[in-house]
């Protein structure tokens, strides 16, 4: 579904990521962990060129995407969700209009269909009965809930979390992460990037540890947690664990 | 509110102690034209007047737009003399008994029509028509009019059944009575019945336009107006720029003092000769339409302009694309926050429009809308700034492009951020529109300042128009808060 073949990122001089080949299939749920300043967030923000690789290629599906620009770059992103360490709602709008937004505005649904599509995912972020309400009236558990329903609502193909929980206060991260488990169980291609080695190793089908831009080892969550090989993992949970 | 109007009556109340118990006017220093030497004399800008007053030794001269406002200074003691033309000294002596016109006068000249340069044609026929109209006792029965004892009786009238073919424009600075003022209005006067017995000679529709005197030479040699006639003698400076016509009537030069005595009017009369007398209010009616208009119009242009700016800007500072527009764009901000209001206004009137005749409202429109767009361009840039990158991401992750983001998203909550700035623009212009008095646009200010050069009274008028000033951006204030109200739902707890 997606093929990553020697990613390069550098900014002005520093060199972020060092030539990541990845491929990932249908239904896999990917866990990206690593020290901070390894570019884990550097590389899902390249999947969906939020940031435009300094070389090598990403194809989506079967298409180079590595230069997508104008129409064809928004199309690829309606395909692939993405979700925020800080949530980005819009706060002008309220809940039930962040969830419609852009299916409306993509002509995908009018406004009638959308509201209903925005009550069943209500439904099953839990959120129903907060619909009128504005952002800046949740707490953080639920922005980020509100923020997967609106990804949800593009009936994405795959969905890139950025940290997910990192901005939460800890009794929130629960919900979030429960969320996210039922998404993975319904079958949801799912890249995400965090530090809950707890949810890595009961979700994920891959774990994929980084440093210094580089994929230093990967593999099924028990191998990696129970048989790490690389030192530089071995030494990164050894500190989280 | 209750604040604002306690706050008001209060200066109110201050200023009516301050005029009531005004401190005694110095006594007339000025007795003949020997000692005129080291005061301070004065004048109104651009006249002859002026001119001889700057080659007495040692005298200051205080330049005013008006000669209503030199006469008004003399009265309150900021000034020694006045000197001016005759036929006006005589009639604001007459209009303020505490003046007086020594009988001496400083100096005799002669006045002329200002054509531009080259229009020999029209010089020529102006000639010969002078010529015809002092053989036939026309220029007597204007000049009996409108100088000496038989004021009034004498109005010229145009012959019947004329043909008029064509306009004749007359640049004049009505200003300078009896040769040319506002009367319930209409300007009016010496100059304005002479001109109209040419056009009627030369089968020409005459129409008048208003400006500052220093303007009146300037419009004629930029072909704005076809002739220049304002009580103007023959100067070398003059002669300059414009040819003149022959010397239509001659005129003195005289120094005007104060004596004795001044009578103190009550407030009620001054209410009365303010407002009341000859439908005063209507200058401020008037007035504020058009600053009103102007406003209102500026504002919609400076919007529309300042939001396309300041988006280029922004792409400009977030994507780096749209480098040339930015280029043009930074220039235009800078050209027109580094330059006062007063001189865009002019350059827009008399150099870039110079020659074309257009709507002087229109004028004011475009330079006050072009000068607010900068400003607006800045707040508007800096709301859209303000905005987390975040939003941008947001709105990138659901497929949309660079202007739908800016669209749906981003301008919406710039908008928020930025309205109270707005709003404080909005005001800032409705104030900043109080200089379109300078190309002769009759807006609020002038209007109280035309009120000011008939009663010779700078109280009530001056107040007058602050108050309404006032008002106005309280109300606009109050609008602002309104909206902001409305459009900050989301911010709830």
């Amino acid at each position: 579904m997606i093929s990553v073949n020697d990613l390069k990122k550098s900014f002005n001089e520093t060199v972020v990521l060092d030539g990541i080949s990845i491929d990932i299939e249908k239904g896999e749920k990917v866990v990206v962990i690593g020290p901070s300043g390894s570019g884990k967030s550097t590389f899902l923000r390249c999947l969906n060129l939020l940031e435009q690789p300094t070389s090598g290629t990403i194809s989506f599906e079967d298409r180079d995407i590595t230069h997508a620009k104008g129409k064809e770059l928004n199309e690829v992103r309606m395909k692939m969700g993405m979700v925020f360490q800080h949530f980005n709602l819009f706060p002008h709008l309220t809940i039930r209009r962040n969830i419609t937004i852009a299916p409306v505005k993509h002509r995908l649904m009018t406004q009638a269909q959308a509201d209903k599509r925005a009550d069943e995912l209500l439904a099953l972020v839990g959120l129903s009965d907060r619909a009128d309400a504005y952002p800046s009236q949740l707490s953080g558990g639920q922005k980020q809930r509100i923020a997967i329903a609106r990804t949800l609502a593009m009936d994405p193909d795959v969905i890139l979390f950025d940290e997910p929980t990192s901005a939460l206060d800890p009794e929130m991260v629960g919900e979030v992460l429960e969320l996210m488990k039922r998404l993975a169980d319904g079958g949801m291609t799912m890249i995400v990037v965090t530090h809950e080695m707890g949810f890595a190793r009961e979700v994920a089908s891959r774990v994929i540890f980084m440093a210094d831009g580089k994929i230093q080892e990967q593999g099924k969550p028990e191998d990696i947690f129970t048989d790490p090989k690389n030192p530089r993992l071995r030494d990164f949970l050894a500190r989280v664990l | 509110m209750k604040k604002i109007f306690a706050a008001v009556s209060v200066l109110l109340l201050m200023l009516c102690m301050m005029t009531g118990c005004a401190s005694e006017v110095a006594e007339n220093t000025v007795f003949s034209a020997d000692d005129l030497e080291g005061k301070t004399i004065g004048v109104q800008i651009g006249t002859t007047g002026m001119t001889f007053a700057e080659d007495i030794p040692d005298a200051t001269v205080d330049k005013y737009n008006k000669g209503a406002d030199a006469v008004q200074a003399l009265k309150q003691g900021k000034v020694d003399a006045v000197l001016i033309d005759a036929a006006p000294a005589e009639y604001f002596v007459e209009k303020n008994p505490d003046l007086t016109a020594l009988p001496d006068p400083f100096v005799v000249e002669e006045y002329a029509i200002a054509l531009k340069k080259g229009n020999d044609e029209l010089t020529e026929q102006i000639n010969s028509a002078l010529v015809e109209l002092k053989a036939n006792g026309t220029m007597d029965q204007i000049e009996a009019n409108w100088i000496g004892d038989e004021y009034g009786q004498h109005p010229y009238e145009s012959p019947e059944g004329i043909e008029y073919t064509g306009k004749l424009v007359m640049a004049t600075n009505a200003e300078f009575p009896p040769y040319e003022l506002k009367d319930a209005g209409e300007i009016t006067g010496f100059d304005v019945d002479m001109m109209r017995a040419v056009c009627d000679l030369l089968g020409k529709e005459l129409v008048i336009d208003d400006m500052a005197f220093d303007s009146i030479i300037t419009a004629v040699s930029s072909g704005k107006a076809d002739v220049g006639v304002a009580g103007m003698s023959v100067t070398e400076d003059r002669l300059k720029n414009v040819n003149f016509s022959d010397s239509y009537t001659t005129a003195k030069q005289v120094i005007i003092v104060r004596k004795g005595g001044a009578s103190s009017e009550s407030l009620i009369d001054k209410f009365t000769s303010t407002f009341l007398d000859a439908q005063r209010w209507r200058y401020l009616a008037e007035g504020l339409a058009n600053t009103l208009l102007i406003t209102l119009l500026a504002l919609v242009i400076g919007i529309v302009l300042g939001f396309v700016i300041a988006i280029v800007r922004s792409t400009n500072q977030r994507t780096g694309r749209l480098k040339i527009l930015n280029f043009f764009c930074r220039i235009y901000l800078t050209v027109v926050r580094g330059t006062p209001m007063v001189v865009q206004l002019l350059i827009i009137y008399f150099v870039i429009f110079g020659s074309v005749n257009i709507n002087k409202i229109l004028v004011a429109v475009i330079a006050f809308g072009l000068n607010s767009a900068a400003y607006v361009a800045e707040i508007v840039r800096s709301g859209i700034m303000s905005v987390d990158n975040g939003q941008f991401e947001a709105g990138a992750s659901l497929g949309f492009g660079y202007s739908r983001t800016m669209i749906s998203i981003i301008l919406p909550q710039a908008l928020r951020n930025i309205l109270p700035a707005l709003g404080n623009e909005a005001i800032v212009l409705l104030k900043e529109t109080s200089v379109s008095g300078y190309i002769a646009i009759n807006d609020l200010t002038k209007g109280g300042d035309t009120i000011r050069s008939q009663t010779y009274e700078a109280f009530l008028p001056l107040i007058a128009v602050a108050l309404i000033y006032l008002l106005m951006v309280v109300g606009l204030s109050a609008l602002v808060n309104r909206l902001e109200r409305r459009l900050s739902n989301d911010k709830r707890k």
